[in-house]
């Protein structure tokens, strides 16, 4: 694998950790589609919501932060992508809440940061 | 879960109740107001969600369908955002077992949740009423101008949060006192007729015509004091009843020219548009309707200086307002009609160099500028003004006099009896001064002794009189008379009443 995708690879097990820790119950992960992908899907206990997860992992500033990679046309994807997933099990009776996590890793340490209702 | 929450709209100066219907559904999130929303209502999705967010409580990410009722009526302002936001908190469980049931809630959001005054607060409370609704929750800048209306539970709250927790209990806020009317209070005017030397005759026709409500011309030279005079008229204009005061402020209230130091109109207005004012403005316009001039000039005074000046077509568009007191001003999406029960002041100079007929200097204007300028106003309108009174120049003696003059103040106290006499007189019909009399009023109330009667007769043959002018001399006469304090009208006063209406023969009919 390339360099890259090693980065994103490991940014989701790290956010995987993070939302299991938040007592989140990862339901699917790296659901992929004709629409889209979603890297994490998961279920929030507390909320009882249904949230789709977007892991972002960079290692330098340099295109700026994590987030701002997922742009209009990530955000459509994501938005289409999330709609076949519930279409294609049938939920009709949760809440459902898009977020997006950014993990950020220097020096070999990571920073995660929870943006959530991203849309 | 839904919510419901009431709220009024406004329609010219009709308000109707808005039912803000609330669900939150389970599926992808979005946030959807329907219900024939204008753009400014679209943008309040925005306010809302960051008010909420801001607040103390949390907006949730669920998918929100908020109905504006009745959906086929256009809405338009910001004056939903509160009510929205309140029910999404309702539908949302952030505010429970509030009980909205007779309640109106309005108000416009700021993004930090603070609410912000909006226009038109008076008419919305006034209908608020009118439909039996107990409470209604408002913006803190416009409590003031709400308490005028008693019997209505007036909330005020100045921000969101404030609301969630007296919705939900946790606190009470005590309604707004009721203010009380009081008709011109420590009424002091910047202007005062004892500064004006000599000219008593036309002060003395500023008089009648504040008394009665009269439509005024005066003409005369540049610098006889035309202007000088008709500034000095809101000192001595009667003051206001509390009827009068409060449609007043309905106007000025949907005007937003209301602030929170002038909640409420305690004086007539005066106003005086430029002569490059257009007809929209003047008589009231827009897509959607809004007062013009005249009616922001309702039951006050509307005051045209340099009246040639202005475009012919827009003193034209007086002709109507003039006569039914009222404009109806129709637009694609809706028509409405705004009261504009104006007195008409306006002043000229009877030819362009502005000294014909005066006995100061010559006139250099030839005889076809004189026609051309006096004929810019049109025979109808000059028959709707009922005192036509020539401002003369002054004389230096008069001038260098330091007698002072009679102050305004005295002369309101005599307009003020007289007013009062009218409007005991006429307090049935709804009806305020002389100048609203119907037909039938007028031949019940200015009935003429046979002599009065010849004397009428005489004048209407010589001066070529219309039968608008005949009736409006007999309720200028009625005003004089009730100047004089006299049941009836005498001869004297019907003669008083004439010669206001000679002049258009000396300029116009020459």
């Amino acid at each position: 694998m390339y360099f890259k995708q090693v980065t994103g690879k490991y940014g989701e097990e790290l956010a995987c950790e993070y939302l299991k820790k938040l007592n989140y119950i990862i339901i699917e992960r790296n659901f992929s589609c004709y629409q889209g992908e979603i890297d994490i899907v998961a279920k929030d206990t507390c909320k009882n919501e249904l949230v789709f997860t977007e892991v972002k992992t960079r290692t330098n500033f340099q295109y700026g932060s994590p987030i701002d990679a997922v742009d209009k046309n990530k955000q459509r994807h994501l938005f289409k992508a999330c709609q076949f997933y519930l279409y294609k099990h049938n939920i009709y009776h949760l809440f459902v809440r898009i977020d997006v996590i950014e993990v950020f890793i220097r020096n070999n340490i990571p920073y995660i940061r929870h943006v959530k209702q991203v849309l | 879960m839904l919510s419901i929450v009431k709220s009024l709209a406004l329609h010219g100066l009709q308000g109707y109740l808005v039912n803000i219907q609330v669900d939150i559904s389970a599926g992808m999130p979005s946030f959807e107001i329907v219900g024939l929303p204008d753009t400014s209502i679209r943008e309040a999705k925005e306010r809302v969600k960051t008010a909420i967010k801001n607040s103390t409580s949390e907006f949730l990410s669920r998918k929100i369908v908020v109905n504006l009722a009745p959906a086929n009526t256009k809405k338009e302002g910001s004056i939903f955002d509160l009510p929205i936001a309140v029910g999404i908190l309702i539908a949302s469980g952030f505010i429970y077992n509030a009980d909205l049931e007779n309640t109106i809630l309005i108000g416009e959001l700021s993004l930090d949740g603070t609410i912000c005054p909006i226009k038109g607060i008076l008419p919305i409370c006034i209908e608020a009423k009118h439909l039996g609704m107990k409470r209604i929750i408002l913006p803190k800048a416009n409590a003031k101008e709400a308490s005028i209306i008693d019997g209505l539970e007036i909330i005020a709250i100045s921000n969101l949060n404030e609301i969630i927790d007296y919705l939900n209990g946790y606190f009470s806020i005590s309604p707004e006192p009721p203010s009380h009317f009081i008709s011109n209070p420590n009424s002091s005017y910047e202007f005062d007729f004892s500064e004006v030397k000599g000219q008593e005759n036309v002060k003395r026709a500023l008089e009648i015509s504040a008394a009665g409500g009269h439509n005024c011309l005066l003409i005369g030279s540049p610098g006889s004091g035309k202007t000088m005079l008709a500034r000095r008229l809101p000192s001595i204009l009667p003051n206001l009843t509390f009827d009068e005061a409060l449609e007043i402020t309905k106007i000025h209230s949907i005007s937003g020219l209301l602030s929170e130091n002038t909640p409420f109109i305690f004086k007539r207005p005066f106003r005086s548009p430029h002569h490059t004012i257009t007809e929209t403005s003047l008589v009231g316009g827009g897509r959607i309707p809004k007062p013009g001039e005249i009616s922001l000039a309702h039951f006050g005074v509307l005051f045209l200086d340099e009246l040639p000046e202005f475009n012919k077509s827009t003193l034209e568009v007086l002709r109507g307002p003039l006569e039914d007191k009222m404009v109806t001003i129709s637009r694609v999406d809706f028509s409405t009609t705004y009261p504009c029960n104006f007195m008409f002041i306006a002043s000229m100079n009877p030819c362009p160099c502005g000294y014909y007929g005066s006995k100061e200097k010559q006139c250099t204007c030839r005889e076809d500028q004189i026609q051309k300028y006096i004929h810019k106003i049109s025979g109808p309108l000059l028959d709707r003004i009922d005192i036509h009174i020539e401002v003369e120049g002054i004389n230096y003696q008069k001038l260098g006099n330091d007698s002072p003059s009679e102050s305004s103040s005295e002369i309101r106290r005599r307009v003020n009896t007289a007013r009062n006499i009218q409007i005991n007189r006429y307090k049935n019909y709804h009806i305020f001064s002389n100048s609203e009399l119907t037909p039938k009023l007028i031949s019940k109330y200015c009935k003429l002794s046979s002599k009065s009667k010849q004397v009428l007769e005489k004048a209407f043959n010589q001066l070529g009189l219309s039968a608008r002018a005949y009736s409006r001399i007999l309720k200028v006469a009625r005003t004089i008379a009730d100047l004089d304090n006299s049941k009836n009208i005498q001869t004297s006063h019907l003669i008083e009443a004439i010669q206001y209406r000679s002049l258009d023969r000396k300029y116009w009919n020459r």
